[in-house]
C-alpha cells in the first residue's frame, strides 16, 4: 500500500491517510479483505507519529471502511457495494465541486461544462475502440 | 538497588530560572512532560532550548526552581537519572580520536540495559565501520554514531537536542525513524528540540514553543492546530495595511487581498472581518511553521 | 599592510600577554645589570645578610655572576616559549601523523614559501636576539667571560631548534608516532653537533660550528615548504598502506570484551585522553638537559647541572600542563575540563574523579621512568658515562635519594594540581594558577640559590645557622601539617555530605597518606642524611606536607562543581 504524506499543505496528516485509503479502496487497488500495515510499521515508513496512524485507522473504522480484528490487525471491510459506491460518489462529488468552482471563476456556465464532459467521454470511447 | 516505579510524568520543571550574567536564558519556566509521548520543543536559536535540556541532564544546576527527571534530581543522582536516558547532543562532543568499536566498548560499560545484539544491528544499519575514527566520519555518520549509543541501551527517555541540524536527508530519516520506533514501544518517551518545524509537525504529540527564555505555548499539537487559522481576506478597496482585527497574529498581502494567521475562535474573527468590510475567501489550517512565525511576530511587535 | 607584517602582527596579537611580559623582563634585567651599580648593591645585601662576613671583591663578583645566571635562566626558558609560539603551538599531536600547520592559513592568498618563511624568519631572528641580549646585556655585565663561542653557538643552536621544531611539526609523516621519535632525535642531533664538529669546548673557534648550524637551518626551510605544500593540497601520506595488518588488528581489537566496571572504562578514557601528554612533553624537553655540556664547564659540574635540569623538568612541566593544554576544545587531545560527553554518562563524580587521579598518577610514574631511563642513555651518548656514574654515586650518598623522592612527590602534586585547576573550567583560575606557578618557581629558584651560596661562602657557620634555622622551623612544619590535616578533614566532610566520597575512596586516601608517612620514616632512617639537613626528623613532616592529600580529596568536589554549573 503506497501512501504519500505531505506535511506542508494544511491538511491534517491523519486526514490525508484516511482520504488516500478511501481512494485506494474505492478504486479497487486495495481489495476487500486485504490487510493494512500495522500501525507501527506504517508510522516508521511514513515517518509520522504512531498516534496519528492510530487516529486515521480509528476514523476509517468508524466510517466502516476497515475493521479491526482484535489481535490480528486491521483489514479492509468486505465492503457491500453500497458503502464503496457511496465513498466513490463522495470522492467524485468533491472533484465536481472543485471543477464547478473553477468554472464559475472562469465564467464558464454549467451547461457548457456538461457539454464538455459529453465531448470528452465520446473521444475517450473512440480511443478505447481504436486500441485493440 | 530498588528499581524506581514508573512515574506519571517524565519531566517536571517548576519555575526554573537561569541567568548568565545580564542575559536571562530561562525565565520562570515550568514544564511537565507525560510518559509515552513525543514532545517537540520549538524555538529560535537562543530561545533557551539547549539550556533547558542541559538542566534535565544535570549539566546546569537550577538557580531557582526544581528539576525532576523520572522522579529524580539529576544533580543529586547523576547515574540514577542518566542510566535511564539516551541523549544525542547538538554539538560534536564525541571524542574524535576514538574509533567506533572503542566508543561502543566504552559506552557499553556504563549501561546495565545495553543490548549488544541490537547495537550491532544498528551499527550495520547505519553503515558505521568499526575501525574508523570518529573524526574521519562524515557529519551524518557522526550523528548516527551518537544516535547509536543513545539507543543501544533502550532508554526509557530519549532526549535529542536539535538532532537534524546540518544533516543530509538520509541521516534525518534515520533520526526520525529512531524517534518513532522509540515511542512506538510502550512507556518510552521522546523529547526533541528542533527548529525544523515540518519534522516536529510530523512526529510530535505535544509541542512547547519557546521565545526569549519563556514557554508561551504548550499543549497537544492537535489543539494548537485547531485553535489557529490561516484566512485570506478580500477587501473591496485596496488597503495600505490590514486593519486591526481581533485575534490576528501576523498578516501579509497587498492592495485588496490579505492573508492573516489568527488564533482563537473563528466566528469572532468572521464578525470582525465582516465589520471591516472584508470577505473571507479562503480558510486553511496553517502549518506549525506558520503558527510559530506568526506567534513570534506578534510577540516582537 | 603587507602579508609579512600581517603574519607578524597576528603572533603579537595572540600572545601579547606573554610577549609583553618577556619584553618587560628583558628590559628590567638589562637595566639592573647595566645602569644600576650592581656590585655595590650585592655587597650591601650580602653584608646585611651574612652579617659578620667580610665580603671580598671576589666573593661579590661570584655572587653577581651567580645572580646574572639566575636572571638569565628565565630568558632561556623564554626561548622554549618562543619556539612553541612560533610553531603555532604544538599540542602533543606528535602522536598524530598530520601536519600541525593551522589549516585556516591555507586559505590566505599567500604562497606556501611565504607562509612558512615568515614565521621561520621571525622565530629564528627572535631567539637569536633574545640570546644576544642575554649575553651582552646580562651575562657580560655580570662578569661572565663572553667569548665569541658563547655568543654565537647557543644562539644558532636555538635558531636551529626553532626551525627544526617547526619543520617536524608542520610536515606530515606517514606513520603514527614517528614524530614523537623524530623530534627528540633531531634535537639530540642538533645539541650534539657542536661536540662533533669541534670536540674541544675550550677553543674559541665557533665558526665551523656556526657554518654547520647555519646550513642545517637553511636545510630546514625547503623541507618545511615541501611538507606544508603537501599538507595544503590535502595529501595525507600513509607509508604503511602496503602493510594490511593495521585494519585486521583494529578488527581484532574490536572484539575485545567490555570493561569490568564504569570506573575502569572511565580510567581507560582518561588515560587515552591525558595520560600521554606529560611524558611526551618531558621527553621533548629532555634534550635541554644537555645544554650545560656545551658551555665551557668542567665535566663534573656540567653533569650535575644536567641532572638538576633533568629532574626538575617533570615537576615544572606538570605545573604548566594546565596553562598550555587546557583548551576548551573537546576534541583536543588534552582537554582538561569536563567534557559533556562524559558528563552525560551515568557515572558518579566520585568515580570519575578517581579515574582522573589514576590517569594522573600513572602519567607521573611513566614520566619519571622515562627521565630515569633516558637521562643516563643521553649522557652516555655524549661520552660522559664515567663521570656520570661518579656523580650519581656521590649524590646518592648525600641527598640524592631523598631529593628524588621529594621530586617525584612534587611532580605528582603538580600533576594533580594541574588536573584540579583545569577541572574548574574557569579561565581566570587557570591563568592565575599558571602565573602563580611562575612566581613560586622564581622564588624557589632564588631561595635555592641563597641557600647554596651560603654553604659556599662559609659551610661551618652556615651549617650552624642552618641547624638553628631548622630547629626553629620544626614547630612551623608541624603546625603546617596540622593545618593541612584540618583542611583535609573539612574537605572530606563536605565531600561526604554531598555524597561524593565513597568509603572505598576514603580508605584509599588514608592508606596513601600513611604510606607516605611510613616511607618518610624509612627514608629518614635507612638513608643517611647529612645532619645539617635533618637534625630533627624534618623529613617526615616535610614529605607529609608535600603529599597532595587535599588535592586528592578536593578532586570530586571540583569536578562536581564544574559538572553541574
Amino acid at each position: 500500500m503506497h501512501l504519500h504524506i505531505s506535511s506542508g499543505n494544511g491538511i491534517p496528516i491523519y486526514l490525508q491517510i484516511v482520504n488516500q485509503v478511501k481512494y485506494l479502496v474505492a478504486s479497487g487497488r486495495l481489495a476487500s479483505g486485504a490487510e493494512l500495515p500495522a500501525i507501527r510499521t506504517l508510522a516508521e515508513r511514513l515517518l509520522i507519529n504512531p498516534n496519528t496512524v492510530a487516529r486515521a485507522y480509528r476514523e476509517l473504522e468508524y466510517a466502516g471502511i476497515v475493521t479491526k480484528r482484535r489481535t490480528a490487525g486491521t483489514y479492509v471491510s468486505d465492503g457491500g457495494s453500497p458503502l464503496a459506491r457511496r465513498e466513490r460518489l463522495k470522492i467524485l462529488t468533491e472533484r465536481i465541486d472543485g471543477l464547478l468552482a473553477e468554472a464559475h471563476q472562469m465564467k464558464v456556465d454549467a451547461e457548457e461544462i456538461i457539454g464538455l464532459i459529453r465531448q470528452r467521454e465520446e473521444s475517450l470511447q473512440k480511443l478505447a475502440v481504436e486500441k485493440p | 538497588m530498588i528499581a524506581a516505579l514508573p512515574t506519571e510524568s517524565v519531566i517536571e520543571l517548576r519555575d526554573v530560572t537561569r541567568r548568565f550574567g545580564a542575559t536571562t536564558a530561562l525565565d520562570q519556566v515550568s514544564l511537565t512532560v507525560p510518559r509515552g509521548v513525543v514532545f517537540g520543543l520549538v524555538g529560535a536559536n537562543g530561545a533557551g532550548k539547549t539550556t533547558l535540556i542541559k538542566h534535565l541532564l544535570g549539566l546546569f544546576k537550577a538557580q531557582s526552581g526544581t528539576v525532576r527527571v523520572l522522579g529524580m534530581d539529576p544533580v543529586a543522582d547523576p547515574p540514577g537519572v542518566l542510566s535511564r536516558i539516551g541523549y544525542l547532543s547538538e554539538e560534536n562532543d564525541l571524542p574524535g580520536w576514538m574509533r567506533v568499536h572503542e566508543l561502543l566498548r566504552y559506552t557499553r560499560s556504563f549501561y546495565a540495559a545495553w543490548d549488544q545484539a541490537y547495537a550491532e544491528k544498528l551499527r550495520q544499519q547505519f553503515g558505521l565501520d568499526s575501525a574508523s575514527r570518529i573524526k574521519d566520519l562524515s557529519k551524518g555518520h557522526r550523528a548516527r554514531a551518537g544516535l547509536l549509543i543513545a539507543l543501544a541501551h533502550r532508554p526509557e527517555f530519549l532526549i535529542l537536542d536539535e538532532p537534524s541540524s546540518g544533516l543530509d536527508p538520509l541521516a534525518r530519516r534515520d533520526i526520525l525513524g529512531a524517534i518513532i520506533r522509540t515511542v512506538a514501544d510502550e512507556g518510552r518517551t521522546v523529547l526533541f528540540s528542533s527548529h525544523l518545524l515540518d519534522e516536529v509537525e510530523r512526529v510530535s504529540d505535544h509541542v512547547a514553543m519557546m521565545y526569549q527564555g519563556r514557554i508561551f505555548h504548550c499543549g497537544l499539537l492537535d489543539d494548537i492546530k485547531a485553535t489557529h487559522h490561516r484566512v485570506t481576506l478580500r477587501f473591496p478597496e485596496p488597503q495600505a495595511r490590514l486593519p486591526l482585527l481581533a485575534g490576528v497574529l501576523a498578516s501579509e498581502g497587498s492592495e485588496r487581498e490579505w492573508t492573516a494567521v489568527c488564533s482563537g475562535a473563528l466566528d469572532e474573527f468572521q464578525v470582525a472581518a465582516a465589520a471591516a468590510g472584508a470577505e473571507i475567501v479562503e480558510r486553511q489550517v496553517p502549518t506549525l511553521d506558520e503558527i510559530f512565525l506568526a506567534e513570534v511576530a506578534a510577540k516582537k511587535s | 599592510m603587507s602579508p609579512a607584517l600581517a603574519i607578524g602582527w597576528e603572533f603579537w596579537r595572540r600572545h601579547n600577554a606573554g610577549l609583553s611580559l618577556l619584553l618587560l623582563y628583558t628590559f628590567a634585567a638589562t637595566l639592573i645589570f647595566n645602569v644600576v651599580p650592581i656590585h655595590e648593591l650585592v655587597r650591601v645585601l650580602a653584608f646585611a645578610a651574612f652579617n659578620r662576613f667580610p665580603i671580598t671583591n671576589t666573593e661579590v663578583d661570584n655572587l653577581v655572576l651567580d645572580l646574572s645566571c639566575l636572571v638569565a635562566v628565565p630568558l632561556v626558558l623564554a626561548l622554549i616559549y618562543l619556539i612553541i609560539m612560533f610553531t603555532y603551538g604544538f599540542q602533543p599531536n606528535l602522536a598524530a601523523k598530520d601536519s600541525s600547520f593551522p589549516r585556516d592559513k591555507f586559505l590566505l592568498p599567500m604562497s606556501t614559501s611565504a607562509l612558512v618563511g615568515w614565521p621561520m624568519l621571525y622565530g629564528t631572528v627572535s631567539v637569536v636576539l633574545i640570546w644576544f641580549v642575554t649575553v651582552e646585556g646580562i651575562l657580560r655585565p655580570g662578569g661572565m667571560e663572553t667569548t665569541a663561542y658563547l655568543l654565537i653557538v647557543p644562539a644558532l643552536l636555538a635558531a636551529a631548534c626553532m626551525s627544526w621544531v617547526q619543520t617536524i611539526n608542520w610536515c606530515a609523516v606517514g606513520i603514527k608516532g614517528l614524530k614523537a621519535v623524530l623530534m627528540p632525535a633531531m634535537l639530540l642531533l642538533l645539541f650534539a653537533t657542536p661536540r662533533f664538529v669541534a670536540p674541544d669546548v675550550h677553543t674559541n673557534n665557533p665558526w665551523a660550528i656556526a657554518l654547520v648550524l647555519l646550513s642545517l637551518i637553511a636545510l630546514a626551510y625547503p623541507i618545511a615548504v615541501v611538507g606544508v605544500a603537501r599538507a595544503r593540497h590535502g595529501e595525507s601520506p600513509n607509508w604503511l598502506r602496503f602493510v594490511g595488518g593495521i585494519a585486521t588488528v583494529a578488527r581484532i581489537l574490536a572484539r575485545r570484551r567490555p570493561f569490568a566496571s564504569r570506573a575502569r572504562a572511565q580510567a581507560w578514557l582518561e588515560w587515552r585522553r591525558h595520560g600521554a601528554s606529560l611524558p611526551l612533553t618531558v621527553s621533548r624537553l629532555l634534550p635541554l638537559c644537555l645544554l650545560p655540556l656545551l658551555i665551557a664547564l668542567p665535566a663534573g659540574a656540567a653533569i650535575e647541572f644536567s641532572i638538576v635540569i633533568a629532574v626538575a623538568l617533570p615537576a615544572l612541566a606538570a605545573t604548566f600542563a594546565t596553562a598550555t593544554f587546557s583548551r576548551n576544545n573537546p576534541w583536543s587531545g588534552d582537554y582538561y575540563g569536563v567534557a559533556s560527553f562524559t558528563a552525560t554518562r551515568p557515572i558518579t563524580s566520585s568515580d570519575w574523579a578517581t579515574a582522573k587521579i589514576r590517569a594522573a598518577t600513572l602519567s607521573t610514574l611513566v614520566t619519571w621512568l622515562i627521565v630515569i631511563s633516558l637521562l643516563p642513555v643521553t649522557i652516555a651518548l655524549m661520552g660522559h658515562w664515567q663521570v656520570f656514574v661518579a656523580v650519581v654515586a656521590d649524590q646518592i650518598a648525600r641527598i640524592g635519594m631523598f631529593a628524588l623522592v621529594c621530586l617525584v612527590l612534587l611532580t605528582w602534586r603538580s600533576t594533580l594540581g594541574s588536573v584540579l585547576v583545569g577541572l574548574t573550567g574557569r579561565p581566570w583560575i587557570i591563568n592565575t594558577y599558571a602565573l602563580a606557578g611562575f612566581v613560586v618557581i622564581g622564588v624557589a629558584e632564588l631561595g635555592a640559590w641563597v641557600v647554596s651560596t651560603t654553604w659556599e661562602l662559609d659551610s661551618m657557620r652556615a651549617s650552624n645557622q642552618n641547624a638553628q634555622l631548622l630547629d626553629a622551623i620544626l614547630p612551623w612544619f608541624l603546625a603546617a601539617l596540622v593545618a593541612k590535616l584540618t583542611v583535609s578533614v573539612l574537605l572530606w566532610i563536605i565531600s561526604r555530605r554531598q555524597g561524593l566520597m565513597s568509603t572505598h575512596a576514603s580508605l584509599l586516601f588514608l592508606f596513601l597518606f600513611v604510606l607516605v608517612g611510613a616511607g618518610a620514616l624509612v627514608v629518614r632512617y635507612a638513608i643517611a642524611l647529612p645532619i645539617i639537613l635533618d637534625p630533627k626528623f624534618l623529613a617526615v613532616p616535610f614529605l607529609l606536607l608535600l603529599m597532595p592529600l587535599n588535592r586528592l580529596i578536593a578532586m570530586p568536589l571540583v569536578l562536581a562543581w564544574n559538572r553541574h554549573r
